[in-house]
This record gives structure tokens, C-alpha cells and sequence, in this order.
């Protein structure tokens, strides 16, 4: 590969890297919204993964070297919603949902009451589990303490199921902050003593600062990567005046 | 290789759309029987295509691919606001659950929780628009003291007779799931799939809330909460400007590669 293809790749890698920003930000509210991490790995890494640079050359001609896209799972803020069907999980865990094509696994705990009673993930079709499947409560206002147990006029209808996982990174992201097992063992487990908030939701945790860095960052190294794909332009350039000289 | 024009945008609509329920909140902040609406957003992903056995991939990132914000639902809170003392006898507070029926023009059934009530020309109990309460309660002409007990019963003292006269039983509504109704504006609400079918009953009984005459329901909307959305909507609006900017300048160096 050439000095101009490795270039235009970093500089396609780049602009990648700036859709990972703007998905961040266009999420910088949006409840539990767990933000992408971009990382690239240093091109001769990629190379010595290949039997030989020959074919590590032939494969890269037609594709990108990685640029990993990591969900950072890190539990955000707490926010105060007064709505006491919304929950928010403090720390390691994950909301258990069911529906007819299998399980589900969310952060976002904004519920709402379906029109058979049962507590379901808003916008969504998939019902909260417990221990002793899906919930049906007869008002909108349960009380729901700490460790997830479900009371209705005083008495305990259900406990909420919370799994956490060894390797978080292991799920695949749907949308809509629905997350489902990959193909890798992910190491669930349920949680013992969940710590549960009622009338609160998880903020989003992405980072202003950090994305704003990142914008800066990224500019000036795509302005960099056009220093370069121009230098080398010049230099064939003179390649091409100077000899054509003689 | 304009997504993130594109995902910026989605994260400006949603920004805007939150300003918009904010402004619609606040301007009712002091309307009687007011349920604040709130947003709730949600991150687009588009699936993710082919990651080949070397860990490269095709023109596509590893996991899924996010594509940006969307408003994924905006929903009635219906905590209770406040009562508000009017010493207006036609005003009832309905504390607790529960909504008033009333009949509306096209003769569907619609629910309130704006119990600030009046009379029509026959003197049938109506609401602030003039829609008749399902549970017909009529006044007679010579009635001079309204009084509304907690479990409904509306009595009226008549001159000329000594103590009150039962004329009638005001009933309430709940739904199961209050937040699927759908608002028709003027505090009045529509049944529909979401919310289930009401179920009926007198005030006190259990499930239901009691009535209090000469109070009307304050605005459930929390000033502190909405300002709060605001300063955060309108950071957010600046941030995803900047990056649709930021954008803008990367794609004009591309553009000039070429001198």
C-alpha cells in the first residue's frame, strides 16, 4: 500500500470515528444511553496478524484496519422523574425483558403499564421479568424498593429480575437501548442485591468534554492526514517536472 | 460518508422537540388540571453487516452502527398537582386516582381531571367547556347551597325546606394505564388501546380517590424539573451544532485536497 491509500484510509477512519461523536451527542439525553468508545489499533498490529505482509496487503486493499467501536457500560447520573413507574438500577445490572422471540437485556428503566396491567419497556413490546415472570399489577403506582420487590396495596407481588454479565461487551446493541446476547458467552449472573431506584432514570453517560475533545482531535488530525496526501503529491510533482526536464 | 450530518440532525430534532414540550408545559403551568408531557428519547442503531475472520471489516464498523436520536414516545405524566382552594363551591379536587366522565358534543365519552365544574342553562352539572358530566346531576333553580361530599353525593339546600336534598352521585373513572390515554386538549382525554377500558366507581371506594369541593387540581408541572430540561435541551441543541460544524470543516479539507 501507498503513502496516499494509507492516508485516505486514516482519513476515512476519521470521519468513522466523527459518526461514533455525533450518535454520542445526538444521545447526550436520551435515558441510559450507554456511549461508543472508538479505538484503532496501530497498523503493523494489524499487519503481523496475517500469515505473511502479502496477504495482510491483499486483504487491506479492499478493507479498513479496525477501528473498534466499544460500548462504555460505566453506570451515569441519576435523574429524578417523579414517575413511579420509572427505575433506574444504581451500579452493575441490567433490566431482564421477555417477549415471544426470546430475552432481552436494557438499562433504560422508563416502564410503562400495558392495557393487561403488565409492566413493559416503553416503546417497546418486551415486559419487565421477575422471578416469577412477567408483572401484572393492578394500578400505576407500585411501590418498588431497593433490592427490586414489587408491592401492591401492601403486599409483595413480585421480586424484578437483575442479571449482570462478566463481559458486558459481549451484547449486541439493537436501538433503543435493547441490548440481546451475542455469540460470545457474555458470563451472565443474576444479581443478588440489586440497588433499585424508584421515580428516577439513568442519565446518558456520554461526555461533553470528552466528545468535544475528540472533535478537536479528529479536525486537526484529518488536516494533518491532508498535509501529508499533499506532500507526497508534491513530491511527485517535482518527480515528474524535474525529470521531465531532461 | 455524510452520516454524521445526519445523526447530528436526529439529535437537533430531538433537542427541538424537547424545547417544544417544554414550552407547552410551561406555558400551562397554570392551568387547572394540567399533565405535564415529557419526552423520552431513544438511540437508532442499524444493524450491524460483515466482519471478516481477520478482525477487518467492509466498510462497516465492528458491533452495531448508531445512526443517532429519536423521539421515541411523548408521554402524559398524570402524578397529581396540587390542591388549589377556590371556595368556589362548583369546584371539586379529586385526590387520588380517578377521572370526572363528562359527554361530549359527538356524544363519545371523554375523561378530566379538571373539577372546576359549572352549570348550563338547565342547571346539569357541566365542566369549564360546557361538556355535561356523564353522571347527570340537574340543580334546581331554587337550590342555594351546592354541597359536594367526598364520596360524591351532591346535596342542595332549598329554601324553605330544612336540611339538605340528595340530588344526585358524581362517579369517577380509572384506567389501568393512565399514560396511554390520548389528550384531546382541554384537559379532556380519550381511551385507547394503550390505556384499557375505565372502570367506574364512587368516590372513596378503594382504587379511587375522594372529592373535596371548593379546590381545583394545580398544574402538575414542576418548574425546577422544566428549567433544569431546558438548560440541558439547549446545551444539547449547541453541542450538536458543533459537530454538524466540525463536520462541515473536515468535509471542506477533503474537499481541497486537490489545490
Amino acid at each position: 500500500m501507498d503513502a496516499i491509500s494509507i492516508s485516505a484510509l486514516s482519513m476515512q477512519n476519521d470521519l468513522r470515528k466523527l459518526d461514533m461523536v455525533s450518535h454520542n451527542v445526538a444521545n447526550m439525553t436520551t435515558p441510559a444511553y450507554k456511549r461508543a468508545v472508538s479505538s484503532t489499533e496501530s497498523f503493523i498490529s494489524t499487519v503481523s496478524r496475517f500469515e505473511s505482509p502479502q496477504q495482510a496487503v491483499a486483504v487491506m486493499q479492499n478493507a479498513l484496519p479496525t477501528l473498534k467501536s466499544t460500548t462504555d457500560f460505566r453506570t451515569a447520573s441519576l435523574q429524578s422523574t417523579s414517575n413511579p413507574l420509572d427505575l433506574a438500577i444504581e451500579g452493575d445490572g441490567f433490566f431482564e425483558l421477555v417477549n415471544n422471540t426470546g430475552t432481552f437485556y436494557s438499562k433504560r428503566g422508563n416502564f410503562v403499564l400495558d392495557n393487561k396491567g403488565q409492566l413493559a419497556l416503553s416503546g417497546s413490546d418486551l415486559l419487565l421479568n421477575s422471578f416469577s415472570g412477567d408483572i401484572r399489577l393492578q394500578t400505576d403506582e407500585p411501590e418498588i424498593d431497593s433490592q427490586g420487590r414489587v408491592f401492591e396495596n401492601g403486599q409483595e407481588v413480585a421480586q424484578i429480575k437483575i442479571v449482570s454479565f462478566e463481559n458486558p461487551s459481549a451484547l449486541v446493541g439493537l436501538g433503543k437501548g435493547i441490548y440481546e446476547l451475542g455469540e460470545t458467552a457474555p458470563g451472565i449472573q443474576d444479581v443478588e442485591l440489586p440497588s433499585i431506584r424508584q421515580a428516577f432514570l439513568e442519565a446518558s453517560n456520554t461526555q461533553p468534554a470528552e466528545e468535544m475533545l475528540t472533535l478537536m482531535q479528529l479536525s486537526r488530525h484529518i488536516e494533518a492526514t491532508q498535509q501529508v496526501i499533499r506532500g507526497y503529491d508534491d513530491m511527485l510533482a517535482t518527480v515528474f517536472e524535474d525529470l521531465g526536464k531532461f | 460518508m455524510l452520516d454524521a450530518f445526519n445523526i447530528s440532525a436526529t439529535g437537533l430534532q430531538s433537542q427541538q422537540t424537547q424545547v417544544e414540550t417544554i414550552a407547552n408545559n410551561l406555558s400551562n403551568v397554570n392551568t387547572d388540571g394540567y399533565k405535564k408531557s415529557k419526552v423520552i428519547f431513544q438511540d437508532l442503531v442499524s444493524k450491524q453487516l460483515g466482519v471478516n475472520g481477520n478482525g477487518l471489516i467492509n466498510n462497516n464498523l465492528v458491533n452495531s452502527v448508531g445512526m443517532g436520536s429519536s423521539v421515541g414516545l411523548i408521554n402524559k405524566i398524570f402524578t397529581s398537582g396540587d390542591p388549589k382552594a377556590t371556595d368556589r363551591p362548583l369546584d371539586v379536587f379529586i385526590q387520588g386516582s380517578g377521572f370526572l366522565e363528562v359527554v361530549m358534543p359527538n356524544g363519545e365519552y371523554g375523561y378530566t381531571r379538571a373539577g372546576n365544574l359549572s352549570v348550563d342553562e338547565n342547571g346539569v352539572l357541566t365542566n369549564a367547556d360546557g361538556f355535561s358530566l356523564s353522571s347527570l346531576v340537574q340543580i334546581p333553580p331554587d337550590a342555594q347551597d351546592v354541597v359536594i361530599d367526598s364520596d360524591g353525593v351532591v346535596s342542595v339546600s332549598v329554601s324553605g325546606e330544612e336540611g339538605l336534598v340528595n340530588i344526585g352521585q358524581l362517579e369517577l373513572s380509572t384506567f389501568i394505564n393512565e399514560s396511554g390515554l390520548s389528550a384531546l386538549g382541554g384537559g379532556i382525554y380519550m381511551p385507547s388501546q394503550k390505556s384499557g377500558d375505565p372502570s367506574y366507581g364512587r368516590p372513596g371506594e378503594t382504587g379511587f380517590g375522594s372529592l373535596q369541593q371548593g379546590f381545583v387540581e394545580a398544574s402538575n408541572v414542576n418548574l425546577v424539573e422544566e428549567l433544569t430540561s431546558l438548560m440541558s435541551a439547549q446545551r444539547g441543541y449547541e453541542l450538536n451544532a458543533r459537530v454538524v460544524q466540525a463536520a462541515d470543516d473536515m468535509l471542506s479539507i477533503i474537499n481541497t485536497l486537490r489545490r
